[in-house]
């Protein structure tokens, strides 16, 4: 090959370097074109997707769900977190809500991350020990308040490994809540061992100065029969401990249940407005067990001077004190120790299960609740056998006899404030027992319901004893609401019941027999009256609750439906009746006529008004009598002119077709039939 | 007695007391005065202002829910998931008719209907796991393999059920 010059080769190398300039930029000119179509493809892939969301969108609008804003799906969320006493945490170490509801989807991820309120419950349910779920909980829960639940699963109290594991855990989490006792809101804590609880009163009264937010306490032992061996909690006493009287406290709640009260320091105590007791005792041979007294409970609910509502559930404290007699004076040989009544001056409230009958009286003469609105209570023996049942009911301790011989029996309590009285029995001989000491001058609202075990369609319902026996004072003059559930009202007793309760508005039968009896009574009238238009007699007014407005019956099956349209038919206003007009104007001679006996005007009492003159004659149902309770006579032209009933509530009654029912619609009334 | 029109233009002659438990209305009604004008409700269609309205009717008289006595009840004791027997009836409707009673409690601002309604959907949503929760309500998993793979990391702790 034959030697090329150096010009000939640079010749070629200017154009090899032509051709490749020329070939760079045609490169250049495909990465422009590429990185276009690169751009194109893009935007079209990204308007693919966004029609595709909008596809989604439009789809998920198909699926009610996604009609929620965020707004109401978090409230949502936040009613399935804060109930975690289902079974579905039991055993967990962990609430399971918020983190089911994290793994959803992307929308309810991001919105359960977002709600630092729905990682606040924090619910410890394992014996376990387990610090990641407990962290990540707290973490997640950012500042909120925190609830704490610690309620792992009960076991055998001779169990000493299970015992140590429950003590373990406790500790641990007490431990890892150290920093944030601060925004713990409310504490539930249940264990079967006495040494965890011991842990948790001692954080408690170490830690008082930090529970600034604590808001509900619950303490109690799942066991009946908690054994105290081993702990300091029999004689611990904080009732008299640190005051702390400069710190604001939140507390309002406290349910104890088993856990002597004096563990519970006084200035928490300062503002708790419900408290809950629980002691059922139970025949056990363990010791040492706590037995709640009444002087225990006088001082612990001296403490608690702004309480409105006592919850007691199996509770009737055993009577280590006696009353201060002064009419009968004390015998010096008096072995116990002499109170006075407890003064609760906020108490609106009181609820108490499983009371006996002969222990109702007794109990609350040992307060005085000037405040007390409403009273509930259930006269049922106690699911759990007590302790020596025979020193407890109403006696002393260890000494059954030794009230008789201390303090008389035979007072009466007069509830002066009490306007609502609902009271469940398991027979009406405990209604009679345990009721008759007591005086309800103002009563409005009065429940009856039978507690005792009844099939679910039984037809022999349990009698409703006659109201006279029940009460001391059977007059109800102010009584506007009546109830009856699950009882028999014999014939005749209803007439009488409701003869007493001349104001009454609402009458509800929920399960009741005997309903004829009372609706033949709503509808007997006070007397016939020549009705002008149709030249014929006809009954005219009523004898027993003129003012009756709603007549509610559910699931009573045994009454006639003539029955119910005659007692709303004797209430209707019979269009264009002259003889009750004529009442109005001559109404000695129109009652006369009514009754067909002559009736001769009463004097009128000469009352002196406020105003300084004379009143006109009072209206009996509402006159003091000598011994300061109304009377509850109707007036005449209430008797003569009832209130029509405006509402008629049929539920569960399948004797009566909606057809017959809505038929009372003629007469004003409204009918709801379900 | 109040007029009340309803998107599908049907129009609803309720009693004041009554349909003054939706704070919406009992607002409009306190600003507008005495008038016979009717109010149009263009959220809410016939069949559910009828159902709303049954449960104003039921809960007629009864004292409405205040801020206070909400906060109380968040103070004392811990809110539970329980809905009276009539409540739970009225509220056995279909999913649809469900989230519609809600959206409307909501708009007219009933608090205690809102409460229910909340309820009943926490009560159906309890228990259940992710996929049936999906498959409850049709809700699409639209989480990647990595995501689900982050989800099982984070929670491993909740893994050992």
């Amino acid at each position: 090959m034959p030697k090329k010059s150096s010009v000939a080769i640079d010749h070629e190398i200017e154009v090899l370097q032509a051709q490749i300039t020329i070939l760079q930029r045609r490169e250049a000119d495909f990465v422009h074109i590429l990185e276009d179509m690169a751009r194109l493809r893009d935007s079209v892939m990204a308007e693919q997707v966004a029609l595709a969301s909008q596809i989604t969108e439009l789809e998920n609008q198909r699926h009610p769900i996604n009609w929620l804003p965020s707004e109401l799906l978090i409230q949502i969320f936040v009613a399935v977190t804060e109930d975690n006493d289902s079974d579905t945490s039991a055993g967990l170490a962990y609430n399971p809500s918020p983190v089911i509801i994290s793994q959803v989807c992307k929308k309810w991820r991001n919105l359960a991350f977002a709600t630092s309120t729905l990682w606040s419950h924090i619910s410890y349910r394992s014996r376990t020990w387990s610090t990641s779920p407990v962290c990540a909980f707290i973490n997640r829960s950012g500042s909120s308040l925190l609830d704490l639940t610690f309620s792992p699963p009960p076991y055998h109290i001779d169990n000493h490994d299970a015992a140590e594991d429950e003590q373990l855990a406790c500790k641990y989490l007490l431990y890892t809540l150290g920093s944030h006792l601060s925004r713990v809101r409310s504490i539930t804590f249940e264990c079967t061992s006495t040494a965890s609880m011991q842990l948790v009163v001692e954080a408690l009264i170490e830690n008082l100065h930090d529970l600034k937010s604590l808001r509900s306490l619950d303490l109690s032992f799942p066991s009946h029969t908690p054994c105290f061996a081993g702990t300091t909690l029999l004689t611990l006493d904080e009732l008299d401990g640190q005051s702390l009287s400069d710190t604001p406290r939140v507390l309002t709640y406290l349910r104890l249940r088993q856990l002597p009260p004096r563990v519970i320091s006084s200035s928490l105590l300062r503002s708790v407005k419900t408290i809950e007791l629980s002691f059922p005792l139970r025949r056990s041979h363990r010791a040492p067990q706590y037995i709640l007294r009444m002087s225990h409970m006088h001082r612990f609910l001296s403490c608690a001077p702004e309480l409105q509502e006592l919850v007691l559930m199996e509770t009737t404290p055993l009577r280590d004190v006696v009353l201060e007699e002064p009419s009968e004076g004390q015998t010096a040989d008096n072995p116990f120790a002499v109170v006075v009544p407890l003064e609760l001056p906020k108490l609106r409230s009181l609820t108490w299960k499983f009371a006996y009958p002969r222990d109702v009286y007794t109990f609350m003469s040992f307060f005085n609740m000037p405040a007390l609105e409403r009273w509930e209570i259930l006269i049922a023996n106690s699911p759990t056998k007590r302790n020596d049942v025979g020193t407890l009911r109403g006696n002393h301790w260890n000494e059954p006899d030794s009230f008789i011989q201390a303090e008389p029996l035979g007072g009466v309590l007069s509830m002066i404030t009490l306007k609502e009285l609902c009271v469940s029995c398991q027979d009406g001989d405990s209604l009679i027992s345990s009721l008759r000491q007591f005086f309800f001058p103002v009563l409005e609202q009065l429940e009856f319901a039978y507690a005792g075990k009844c099939p679910p369609n039984c037809d022999h319902k349990h009698p409703l004893p006659r109201l006279d026996y029940v009460f001391r004072d059977p007059r109800l003059p102010h009584l506007t609401h009546f109830t009856l559930s699950h009882l028999d009202v014999f014939a005749g007793h209803g007439k009488l019941m409701l003869g007493y309760m001349p104001a009454l508005v609402s009458l509800t039968l929920i399960s009741c027999t005997g309903v004829d009896g009372v609706l033949e009574t709503l509808a007997e009238a006070y007397g016939l009256a020549m009705d002008a238009e149709r030249k014929a007699t006809r009954g005219c007014g009523v004898r027993v609750c003129p003012k009756l407005e709603r007549i509610t019956l559910w699931g009573c099956s045994d009454f006639k439906f003539k029955s119910l349209f005659a007692a709303v038919f004797a209430r209707a206003q019979p269009a264009g009746s002259s003889m009750l007009i004529k009442a109005q104007k001559d109404e000695p001679s129109v009652v006369s006529t009514i009754l067909g006996r002559k009736i001769r005007p009463l004097k009128k009492p000469r009352v002196a008004s406020p105003q300084g003159g004379l009143s006109s004659p009072a209206k009996p149902h509402t006159t003091q009598n000598s011994h300061g309770t109304a009377s509850t006579l109707i007036p005449i032209e209430e008797a003569l002119r009832p209130v029509h009933i405006a509402c008629v509530h049929v539920d569960d009654c399948p004797q009566i077709t909606e057809d017959e029912a809505l038929l009372l619609e003629e007469f004003g009334t409204v009918v709801v039939y379900r | 007695m109040v007029h009340l029109v309803t998107s599908d233009n049907v129009e609803f002659v309720v009693e004041k007391e009554v349909v003054e438990r939706s704070v919406l209305i009992k607002n409009m009604l306190e600003d507008v005065g005495e008038s016979d004008q009717s109010i149009p409700l263009a959220n809410v269609s016939s069949a559910v202002l009828r159902k709303v309205i049954e449960y104003c009717e039921h809960h007629r008289g009864e004292p409405l829910p205040s801020g206070d006595a909400d906060q109380n009840q968040d103070e004392t004791r811990k809110r539970t998931t329980d809905i009276s027997e009539w409540d739970q009836k009225f509220i056995t409707v279909d999913q649809e008719m469900l989230f519609e009673i809600i959206l409307a409690a909501n708009y007219l601002d009933i608090k205690s209907l809102l409460d229910v309604g909340c309820k009943t959907v926490a009560n159906m949503i309890k228990g259940k796991t992710p996929d049936e929760i999906r498959r409850l309500f049709n809700i699409v998993n639209d989480f990647t393999p990595e995501e689900e793979a982050q989800i099982k990391k984070e929670n491993e702790w909740a893994e050992d059920r």
